[in-house]
């Protein structure tokens, strides 16, 4: 027997709240450790009650008393995710990296929204050639290969700062899905005899706009942005993976030369600027927990975005 | 300043067909999407070239800031930005790079469209010819399309050590050459996120010709499921099919960067992160400006011929627009 539809929605959008809600108590776990752990450099550890001395990256789950460069003993710490090659507490990092990229994930989705609704509505309440314009500007948009145009415009925006940077190169390569989505909901609602009516009865633009377009755009517009915060977690990876990130670095070893990155404040991207050399030294956990940290992260967001999805589209059946 | 002159000759090539077509109508609809084409690759020469102009600029500017190297230690940046390359490239050598790249991509993009496609779109097929839900196999796309590329490129690569552990074979194709086996693996890697992303596109538009009317008087007439799949599900669908594909196809060139840095593929996607001054951690990023465009503008060429090929399908395979076509004409 086949499981109803509202069914399905309902276990997706649960699994995707739980999936959200799980990671923000990781990250209230993260956050209540002492900063040291995200912000000292250490040395090494001997894994508690033995003599047996672990260098970093310290593997996940291990118990050791912390000794920093001068051998001085820096206490002792519960690594639940491991450390990074400073010895940092991985969940420490990712606690405090989250919240400066999910802010950042919420100002580019608030842009892509802004830049998006504006272009859309031009797009599909606009005269003919304003229509074929915001139309062959979006087609044309996608010529460019969308990492390289972020990567550039950063290095363009850079003077101006970091943080506007990003935002507004990863801005300008994913506002079309949105504006895509509001034209197409304006289309759909033009072509309702309801909409004839209105014209006929002389409504102007901004009036039918805000009557009749608004009221069908917001279910799908909702979706859009849920689904483009998972998009934009996956772009804010990729970038970190090629080391395009927001914050400055303190280099272990000279550059050029195997150097590490590390943080000075953690962000997801940043995290994984390093996945390279941890890969080929075999060092997993500090390349696989901020990347499966972001992947679950753009998980639970793509699950409530496809929940809702199914819903608009129960409800318009 | 030659970048320009391409733009601009671009753009008036695209006039030039323009005006063409207005002279001979019956031509109007190739002439009208290559004469697009044009405009669309004249557009990003010229912008490519303005972004790298300001790119250098911007580099240049925050160079100063570096300082002089002291004690052997180079001093440290605020953020990790690339040097500026002194180095100049004649036009020749130019174009052979340029040349080589993208051969070696495009055979990427060919392995990854080859089994994108079937994957994708071939699971949509099946799901509804099945007339299942296919609940296991959107689960498996949900997960591929929020993994990020890399990701999913580790995981291949945890596939080829394992693969060698077990049975001595070694089929990791390599790494920093191209050959048959790395193409073979990058390209699967590429293929994977548009993958799931064609076949959620193509559930979603096969499931809307699934609910129209003549697939139900088609079902009252008892024709067999396997027909209407066929005939009044896929065929009415065959445009928006064109059009996941061609969405998909700019997901996976998107990816290209990304994947060919990962397995060290000399394709386009490489050259052009290097040229952006991305490096490897034993390398010194480089900024490049002349490669940046050059890289760039491939790219663009292989969308905007793909994207002019689809086009001209999907006058092909749908009616409906292809009536429009011709009454616009």
């Amino acid at each position: 027997m086949r499981r109803p539809a509202f069914l399905s929605r309902y276990l997706l959008a649960t699994i995707g709240v739980a999936i959200l809600l799980g990671y923000g108590v990781l990250v209230a776990i993260g956050l209540a450790e002492p900063s040291q752990w995200s912000t000292g450099v250490y040395a090494g550890g001997l894994v508690h009650g033995t003599t047996h001395v672990e260098l970093p990256p310290f593997p996940v789950m291990a118990n050791l008393d912390v000794f920093d460069m001068n051998a001085r003993s820096s206490g002792s710490h519960l690594y639940l995710l491991g450390s990074d090659p400073g010895g940092r507490d991985l969940l420490a990092l990712i606690a405090r990296g989250s919240l400066p990229s999910l802010l950042l994930v919420v100002l580019v989705v608030v842009t892509r929204a802004v830049v998006g609704t504006i272009a859309g509505v031009l797009m599909g309440l606009g005269s003919g050639t304003v229509r074929l314009l915001s139309r062959g500007i979006g087609d044309w948009m996608v010529g460019f290969p969308y990492l390289g145009l972020a990567i550039l415009l950063i290095d363009v925006l850079t003077p101006r700062g970091r943080v506007l940077a990003f935002v507004v190169a990863m801005s300008l390569i994913g506002w079309r899905d949105m504006a895509e989505v509001v034209a197409e909901r304006i289309e759909y609602v033009r072509t309702q005899p309801f909409a004839m009516g209105a014209a006929a009865l002389g409504t102007g633009r901004l009036r039918f706009f805000q009557l009749h377009v608004i009221p069908h755009l917001r279910p799908a517009f909702v979706v859009e942005v849920v689904l483009q915060c998972s998009a934009v977690l996956v772009v804010l990876a990729e970038l970190g993976y090629l080391q395009v990130y927001i914050g400055p670095v303190i280099r272990l070893t000279q550059p050029g030369a195997n150097s590490i990155a590390l943080l000075t404040q953690p962000e997801l991207g940043q995290l994984l600027a390093n996945s390279r050399m941890y890969l080929l030294y075999r060092e997993l956990a500090p390349f696989l927990v901020p990347a499966l940290a972001i992947a679950v992260l753009a998980l639970g967001f793509e699950l409530i975005g496809t929940a809702l999805k199914g819903r608009w589209r129960f409800a318009r059946q | 300043m030659i970048w320009t002159n391409l733009g601009v000759a671009l753009l008036n090539l695209s006039l030039l067909i323009g005006l063409s077509a207005m002279l001979f109508p019956r031509a109007s609809t190739w002439a009208r999407v290559v004469a697009l084409a044009a405009i669309k690759l004249g557009g990003v020469v010229l912008v490519t070239a303005l972004l790298v102009h300001l790119a250098n600029e911007a580099l240049l500017s925050s160079a100063p800031a570096l300082g002089p190297i002291t004690n052997g230690l180079a001093p440290l940046p605020d953020v990790n930005l690339p040097r500026i390359s002194d180095v100049q490239l004649s036009g020749e050598t130019l174009a052979a790079t340029v040349a080589s790249a993208t051969f070696r991509s495009l055979l990427l993009l060919l392995v990854a469209i080859i089994w994108g496609v079937a994957v994708g779109l071939g699971a949509a097929y099946f799901v509804q010819l099945r007339r299942s839900n296919g609940a296991l196999v959107s689960v498996i796309a949900v997960l591929a399309w929020v993994t990020p590329t890399f990701l999913l490129a580790a995981f291949a690569q945890e596939v080829q050590a394992q693969i060698f552990n077990f049975t001595d074979l070694r089929i990791s194709g390599g790494y920093g050459t191209p050959s048959a086996l790395q193409a073979f693996w990058a390209g699967i890697v590429l293929g994977i996120r548009p993958a799931a992303y064609a076949y959620r596109q193509a559930r979603v538009a096969l499931e809307s010709e699934r609910a129209a009317d003549h697939v139900r008087t088609a079902r009252a007439n008892g024709l067999p499921w396997r027909t209407i799949v066929n005939r009044h599900i896929v065929r009415p669908a065959a445009a928006s099919l064109v059009s996941t594909w061609l969405r998909s196809f700019r997901l996976m060139l998107g990816s290209l960067p990304i994947v060919e840095f990962f397995f060290g593929y000399p394709g386009l996607g490489q050259q052009l992160v290097l040229a952006l001054g991305v490096a490897y951690p034993d390398q010194v990023g480089e900024f490049q400006p002349d490669l940046v465009i050059a890289f760039v503008v491939s790219l663009a060429v292989i969308v905007v011929t793909c994207e002019a090929v689809a086009q001209l399908a999907r006058l092909r395979l749908d009616v409906r627009l292809a009536d429009v076509s011709t009454v616009t004409a």
